[in-house]
């Protein structure tokens, strides 16, 4: 090996220059790889806390004008509703080769009542006067057409805020294009909804103040009609459907149909404060607010995988509603189920700043009041947070929103349906894998309906992988250019080193040196020098992959750290990159010596093969020439 | 003076992937130490062939070649050609990337001697074959044939082996040189008592030799004895 080594020595522009190019070529093929292994890693690092979802929406069949007379423009507005021939399930998005991880689900949300809680409305402004909906009696003030805002007042309060009993307020048949006369010597009995602003001679009045003036909303009457509704989304039937609005209390007003469902509708009147939505889902990730950071655990853990199979009565909590009932971690909840609702999620109901969007006509079909369907008790495992950003979204959540499994409501197929609808975003999601949008769309395309619009949301999955996946490009041009380098010089210079010198193993073996010997003596100078740049070259390839990043700078990721009982209000994921690893240099320098001993091996054989005095003989001729 | 090589009808054939070639044909002969034997011929006529066989690179492919009486298909011949018998070649065959001196010592480094003795016997063969001492550390090409070729036969000598072949050995030199290297070749064979075989077309080392063969178409025959 000394003399093998000494001859290498004595050629130094040769071995310097195999071992300037064996570096660069080790250099190569370990940046090529230390990059390719560093996406991966990165990649299968930040897989987890990734997700991509799409939510649906089905897209309307047409639109249905409707006119509805306008008081204040004493015109009718025309209205839009949206039409649809049937509504699509979710079961219509099962197609074969189709990947969820989760759902697709159409959720509903469940109306509780709870008048054991504090609610969040209530513990906003306790003593707010619940103005939204009243069933009352009342007497204008004047006798009038309520064709404009007529003062009126309240002389009996049959259900909601009895402190509004004697009030003075507004009133208008707004909708009415008839409306009838109202006698200052008559009491009538209504359903009274605060909805506009007052309008007509008295806003008129006001308008003739200098003075900063407070422009208050008038009642309009309701119907008496039930608010049920069919999954379908039809009505049933019902003989109170676009009947009379406004009664006059007279003697026996009561006993008649009408004043018996004005009673049993009062009923149920005004307890919009006393009740809490529950939504039911199949993963905490198909909510939108919880996917997109609005919402994280900041208590206890997510519901389990297990847990939203099996249907466990468990539940997450908000923190408000927890802290304003004493309750803690493991406590349980009680839920009375008293209402379905599958058009829109609790949040366009129950509104985070604690005002809510009541329902009309808690009565059933028969003129009874809706009652509870289903109770259980919940055991609270995760407590959330919510961050209210001030901007109205559509995804947000509700107020002392209970999130459940939706298999833990056995009536779950929709009871006392007082809203439904088709699949919205908000109400309707799924979960695909990661990096999977592109050929979930090419199924869809095939088999899916032009009528459901699909959304998908991966956190910056696809643009991180994208940046990964080009960096993984390079990474393979540089990983080929060292192979390929690597395999040029190693064949290049075991020709130089070998090869051409067959004319040194003659000489050898002509001077009793074995065949194993001559192997030694040639190979093991050639083999140390490629160990040495290889080794070089990984290691310089290893430090120099450190310096190049696989993830694009500057790129934000969205957080998803809900679960596990992480608080994370900076809803971005700082993705770092996998460590770097030995690895690919001691697999860079193990291949490259490999393949070098390989071919000098085989080089060294053929040589080997021819006769000592043939070789000398063909030198001696050629030095002849 | 004993027989150190004998030869036994031997033949040889080259065989091609598409001919043929009879090298050799029934060759019988022997050599002693002490003696210097040429070996002349036209080029192609085998004698080259006959030396790669006397120098154990090779083995006939009829009749029979003994080395001290045994067979040489019987006997290890990297030993053979590590211990007793070396090859001088007409272009002399020296490493060219080690010094005079390392050529010399290549031999013994391979029989395990010492690198201090190695060097030591090194520069007594030299001394031997009349080179000077200043050459010691010069590279091969940057001395003379003539002094290439005493190198390789200092080389030769470091095998320890009793057995010279020379192919051609002052087939590359001046008329000066050649003469010093034959007298060399009769030096070591009269006085160290060297079995020295020389392959050669040349008249003057024909005519230094002790016995002269001649070969044919691969037929050896003695021209003088």
């Amino acid at each position: 090996m000394i003399n093998s080594l000494k001859q290498m020595a004595r050629t130094p522009v040769r071995t310097i220059l195999f071992l300037i190019l064996m570096f660069f070529a080790a250099l190569l093929l370990t940046l090529g790889t230390c990059i390719w292994l560093k996406g991966n890693s990165t990649m299968a690092q930040y897989e987890d806390r990734f997700m991509t979802i799409g939510t649906v929406r089905q897209i309307p069949d047409s639109f249905q004008q409707t006119l509805q007379w306008n008081a204040e423009t004493k015109d009718y507005d025309v209205r839009k509703n949206a039409q649809y021939r049937s509504y699509y399930t979710p079961e219509d998005m099962l197609f074969p080769g189709a990947e969820y991880i989760a759902g697709p689900e159409q959720r509903a949300f469940y109306t509780s009542y709870g008048p054991e809680y504090l609610m969040y409305n209530v513990s906003v402004n306790p003593s707010a006067l619940s103005m939204g909906s009243l069933i009352a009696e009342f007497s204008p003030m004047e006798d009038c057409t309520p064709d404009e805002t007529v003062k009126i007042k309240i002389t009996k309060v049959i259900g909601g805020d009895q402190r509004l009993e004697g009030a003075v307020d507004n009133f208008c048949d707004h909708m009415n294009p008839n409306p009838k006369m109202l006698y200052q010597d008559k009491t009538y009995a209504a359903i009274l909804h605060t909805y506009l602003y007052i309008h007509g001679s008295m806003y008129e009045e006001l308008m003739k103040s200098k003075n900063e003036v407070y422009i208050g909303l008038e009642y309009i009457p309701g119907s008496l009609e039930t608010g049920l509704c069919l999954p379908d989304g039809s009505l049933p039937e019902d003989t109170f459907r676009d009947g009379q609005e406004i009664f006059e209390v007279t003697d026996g007003f009561y006993e008649t149909d009408a004043g018996r469902r004005l009673l049993n509708l009062a009923q149920s009147e005004g307890i919009w404060r006393q009740c809490q939505p529950v939504t039911g889902t199949n993963k905490t990730c198909l909510l939108m607010p919880f996917y997109n950071g609005q919402a994280y655990i900041c208590e206890g853990r997510d519901i389990s995988e297990e847990e939203y199979a099996s249907g466990s009565k468990v539940c997450l909590a908000p923190k408000t509603f927890m802290e304003n009932n004493g309750l803690s971690l493991g406590d349980q909840v009680k839920v009375q189920l008293l209402y379905t609702d599958t058009r829109v999620n609790a949040g366009r109901r129950f509104w985070l700043d604690g005002s809510i969007g009541f329902y009309s006509g808690l009565v059933d079909t028969a003129g009874e009041p809706l009652q509870v369907f289903e109770t259980s008790d919940y055991e609270v495992v995760g407590i959330y947070d919510v961050t209210v950003s001030g901007e109205d979204s559509i995804f947000d959540p509700g107020a002392d929103e209970l999130i459940v499994p939706m298999q833990s409501v056995e009536a779950r197929d929709g009871k006392n349906l007082l809203a439904c609808g088709p699949m919205t975003d908000a109400t309707s999601s799924f979960q695909i894998p990661n990096g999977g949008i592109d050929e979930f769309l090419k199924g869809w395309a095939e088999y899916g309906t032009d009528q459901l619009e699909l959304t998908f949301y991966d956190m910056g999955y696809s643009q991180l992988k994208a940046g990964i996946d080009n960096m993984k490009k390079i990474s393979l041009c540089l990983l080929v250019a060292g192979l390929v380098l690597t395999l040029l010089l190693l064949f290049f210079f075991s020709h130089l080193f070998i090869t051409k010198q067959a004319q040194r193993t003659a000489i050898e073996r002509s001077l009793g040196m074995r065949a194993a010997q001559c192997r030694w003596s040639m190979l093991s100078g050639f083999a140390l020098l490629i160990f040495v740049g290889a080794l070089i070259g990984s290691v310089a390839g290893t430090r120099f992959s450190g310096r190049v990043s696989v993830v694009n700078a500057g790129q934000s990721y969205y957080e998803t750290t809900y679960t596990e009982g992480l608080t994370n209000t900076e809803n971005e994921i700082a993705v770092e990159e996998a460590a770097d690893t030995q690895i690919p240099a001691v697999f860079s320098t193990v291949l490259i010596m490999a393949a070098g001993v390989g071919i000098a091996w085989g080089k060294m054989n053929r040589s080997l093969k021819r006769e000592p005095m043939q070789l000398l003989s063909e030198r001696q001729e050629e030095f002849q020439v | 003076m004993s027989k150190v090589i004998e030869a036994e009808k031997v033949g040889y054939v080259y065989q091609s992937k598409y001919q043929k070639t009879k090298a050799l044909n029934e060759v019988s002969c022997s050599f002693e130490q002490g003696r210097v034997y040429a070996i002349t011929g036209k080029s192609g006529s085998g004698k080259s062939t006959f030396l790669s066989l006397l120098a154990g690179l090779d083995v006939p492919t009829e009749g029979n070649l003994y080395i001290d009486g045994k067979d040489i298909r019987e006997i290890d011949r990297d030993s053979y050609r590590m211990n007793q018998a070396s090859v001088i070649y007409q272009a002399f065959h020296l490493f060219p990337l080690l010094t005079v001196l390392e050529n010399v010592m290549f031999p013994m480094q391979l029989q395990h001697v010492s690198k201090k003795e190695a060097k030591e016997r090194a520069q007594e063969f030299l001394g031997k074959v009349g080179l000077p001492e200043g050459l010691y550390g010069k590279m091969p090409n940057m001395i003379s044939g003539g002094e290439q070729q005493r190198v390789a036969i200092a080389r030769a000598m470091a095998s320890g082996g009793q057995i010279l072949l020379a192919d051609e050995p002052t087939g590359n030199l001046d008329s000066q040189n050649e003469m010093v290297i034959v007298d060399l070749l009769c030096k070591l064979a009269h006085e160290e008592n060297y079995a020295v075989i020389v392959v050669t077309h040349n008249e003057k080392v024909a005519e230094a030799a002790d016995v002269v063969y001649g070969m044919m178409d691969g037929v050896l025959e003695v021209v003088r004895e």
